[in-house]
């Protein structure tokens, strides 16, 4: 089963994303902000992390550039979601090791096939 | 009035006449003393010597006549001496009444005398020959006669000798009265004329002379010099002259100082005006030197007035945009053209000025360009507040895409009855929120690009464009919208068109917007139709996209470039900002964009963009 790690301070976003990811067959854990995410990629081994950049504590970009650098967590696939949508910051995030980036408001149909290209990238 | 230099010239005249009355009556005078001298020779000493002559010959007829009565044996003739007689008292009494000389009275009295006693002896002979023998006649008359006829003829020989010896001394007189006369007349002319030349030259000086320093200050007046003033000398028309002359100077300087002062007048009044404007003014001519400029351009540019004064802008403000826009002036000019403001920085040590810059010609009277006018608009307060909006705009739209993403989510959620089952009637309200927040979402998504444009964070990534695949790729996503209204779309695109400077992404961005509105205002029944059609002109291609659409009423056609205006008030389909991005856009490309419509027969929006030259 495909594990997601959602990096996300907004609980509705968190909220809207559990009920979308409750049926699709994914294992999902949930953390609010950097230093958590980190704590959580460690213990969980997510396949995919949904990080969001701005979060307390430590923000998105660190955040991939930590988990980057660990070797337990160097393989995770790193996605971004952000209502930031300026080039340095698309392009900042794909330098980090960002493999994708969802600008803020995506709907649905967008995660749905970003979980689903992983599910099957994994397999 | 003063007539004195008329009196001068005719003094001289008149002194010359003068003269030569003097010399006139002075050759007259010389000329009466010799011909009386000759007159003198005739009166006093010609007609004696011709009068002795006659006695003589008068007197050697009578002896004659006495010596033929002498051998004639008749009766003496006595006829012919008495006629000879007569002839000699006749030259006799000439001589007696023209006695000039001294002696000669006395000689005509013994010769009178003699004669007397000649006449008388005569007769005495005549006596003798009718009475007595030959012989006695004959000694008679060599004893008696003969000696007194020979002493009248000595006398009257000493009598000629002393008026011809008279006449010679008259004529000597006469000759040297003559010559001292000429030599007098000479020395006379030539002093006359000596005289004649000075008096004329001094008067001549005396008049030119004034007349001379009049001129050569006329000419310096002329040259604008007022301050010359003649010395008044005398009391003559030239002195008058120089008077009013000196009048006329005057008044010409006070004249000039009026003028003067008016022209101080205007220039101060247009240094006010231009130094009250808080915009910097900068005024050069037509040699681009610098002319005028006002404390506030001289704070935004960093000079002082005194080091760039009649220096050329280059040289002295080194700023090549606001030379660049001064010179467009020029260039513009002749096609009747405005030059359009233009933003400018100006660096400075530790801040960036920002200025918009308009130039406006000056023209003068027969309509050339003599200077240029420039304004430069401090604008970094407005930039800098720009920014702030800017910044503010798009921190206001990001904190609402955060929970724009949950109301999409969630509203797509329960519409995908992933939360149960919902009714039709909560479809439809959801649906409904689904609507708005897609507006929403457009809103926030299009005012964020205008803000990024306007604040000049995304940069126009301009590179060698091809036309005609910019349209493919903007027409592309149109054809389903098409296929439901059936309507038509046609692009017009010539073959050889040259290839374009553009940001393929934000044209393709700019045609999409302008074809999107297009196929929201044609009819749906089949009738609409799009053209998307492109011209080259110089360096440019000009761009349009037209429509059968409703038409932009008049008084929008300007307006709708401007943020949230739209044409109509009825659809509210679009964010009101498509077209608001698409003219900053083509402002970052240089370019421009425009519309052409009529109501109910369509509209046509034209962008140029420059060629790769």
């Amino acid at each position: 089963m495909l594990k997601v790690l959602i990096v996300e301070d907004e609980k509705n976003i968190v909220f809207t994303l559990e009920v979308l990811l409750k049926d699709m067959d994914v294992e999902y854990e949930i953390a609010v902000d950097g230093i958590q995410a980190l704590n959580k990629a460690e213990i969980f081994k997510p396949d995919l992390v949904l990080l969001d950049i701005v979060i307390p504590k430590m923000n998105g970009f660190l955040v991939c550039e930590a988990l980057k650098s660990n070797p337990i967590t160097r393989n995770i696939s790193v996605v971004f979601i952000s209502a930031k949508s300026q080039k340095e910051d698309i392009e900042r995030a794909y330098e980090v090791g960002g493999e994708d980036y969802l600008v803020k408001p995506f709907n649905s149909s967008q995660i749905i096939e970003i979980i689903e290209r992983y599910r099957n990238k994994t397999k | 009035m003063r007539k004195s230099i008329k009196i001068k010239i005719l003094s001289v005249f008149i002194f010359l006449f003068i003269l030569i009355g003097v010399i006139s009556c002075w050759s007259i005078f010389s000329f009466n003393t010799l011909s009386r001298a000759v007159e003198t020779i005739m009166e006093a000493n010609y007609r004696s010597v011709v009068a002795t002559q006659d006695m003589i010959v008068a007197l050697e007829r009578q002896d004659s006549a006495e010596l033929a009565n002498m051998f004639v044996k008749d009766e003496p003739e006595i006829k012919p001496f008495i006629g000879f007689q007569n002839h000699f008292l006749k030259a006799l009494s000439i001589a007696e009444n023209n006695i000039t000389e001294d002696g000669e009275k006395e000689i005509t009295s013994s010769i009178n005398t003699l004669y007397e006693s000649y006449i008388e002896e005569f007769h005495n002979l005549v006596d003798i020959q009718n009475n007595s023998e030959l012989t006695d006649v004959r000694s008679h008359y060599y004893n008696t006669v003969l000696p007194i006829f020979n002493d009248i003829k000595s006398a009257c020989r000493e009598l000629q000798n002393i008026n011809h010896n008279a006449m010679l001394n008259q004529r000597n007189s006469a000759v040297n009265l003559s010559r001292s006369t000429s030599y007098s007349l000479i020395a006379i002319f030539a002093a006359s004329i000596i005289v004649g030349l000075i008096s004329v030259f001094y008067t001549t000086n005396k008049i030119v002379k004034p007349v001379y320093s009049l001129i050569e200050k006329t000419k310096r007046i002329a040259a604008g010099d007022y301050m010359q003033k003649l010395e008044v000398q005398g009391d003559d028309e030239i002195a008058e002259l120089t008077q009013e002359f000196n009048t006329m100077a005057q008044r010409l300087k006070a004249f000039e100082r009026i003028n003067i002062q008016k022209i101080m007048e205007e220039k101060h009044k247009a240094e006010a005006i231009v130094e009250s404007i808080s915009d910097a003014v900068l005024v050069t001519d037509k040699e681009n030197k610098i002319i005028s400029l006002n404390t506030a351009a001289e704070k935004a540019l960093n000079v002082s007035r005194h080091e760039v004064l009649n220096k050329h802008i280059l040289e002295s403000v080194k700023n090549e945009d606001i030379f660049q826009i001064i010179n467009s002036i020029y260039d513009l000019y002749p096609m009747h053209k405005e030059s359009r403001y233009k933003d400018i920085e100006i660096k400075e040590e530790n801040e960036t000025k920002h200025f918009r810059v308009k130039a406006k010609p000056i023209k003068d009277d027969s309509g050339e360009i003599s200077g240029v006018v420039t304004l430069l608009m401090d604008i970094t307060k407005l930039k800098k507040v720009d920014q702030m909006k800017s910044e503010f705009v798009s921190t206001v739209s990001h904190e609402f895409r955060t929970p724009l993403t949950s109301i999409g989510m969630s509203v797509e959620l329960l519409l995908d009855q992933k939360a149960g089952k919902v009714n039709e009637e909560q479809v439809e309200l959801l649906n409904a929120i689904k609507e708005d927040y897609e507006r929403l979402r457009d809103l926030v998504s299009d005012l964020l690009d205008l803000s990024k444009i306007e604040s000049g964070k995304i940069q126009m990534d301009i590179v060698k464009c091809d036309l005609k695949s910019i349209v493919e790729n903007a027409i592309k996503p149109f054809d389903k919208q098409l296929d439901e209204k059936k309507a038509e779309l046609s692009v017009n695109i010539p073959e050889r068109i040259s290839k374009i400077k553009a940001d393929f992404n934000k044209i393709s961005w700019v045609l999409t917007n302008l074809i999107g509105n297009a196929i929201r205002y044609i009819p749906d029944d089949g009738s609409g139709k799009i053209i998307v059609s492109a011209k080259e002109l110089s360096n440019k291609v000009l761009v349009s996209v037209s429509d059968n659409g409703k038409g932009i009423p008049e008084e929008m056609q300007e307006r709708i470039f401007e943020k949230f205006v739209r044409a109509d008030d009825e659809e509210t389909k679009g964010t009101g900002l498509g077209l608001a991005i698409s003219k900053e856009i083509m402002i970052a490309h240089g370019g421009d964009i425009w519309v052409r419509s009529k109501p109910e027969e369509g509209s046509a929006f034209y962008f140029t963009l420059y060629t790769i030259s």
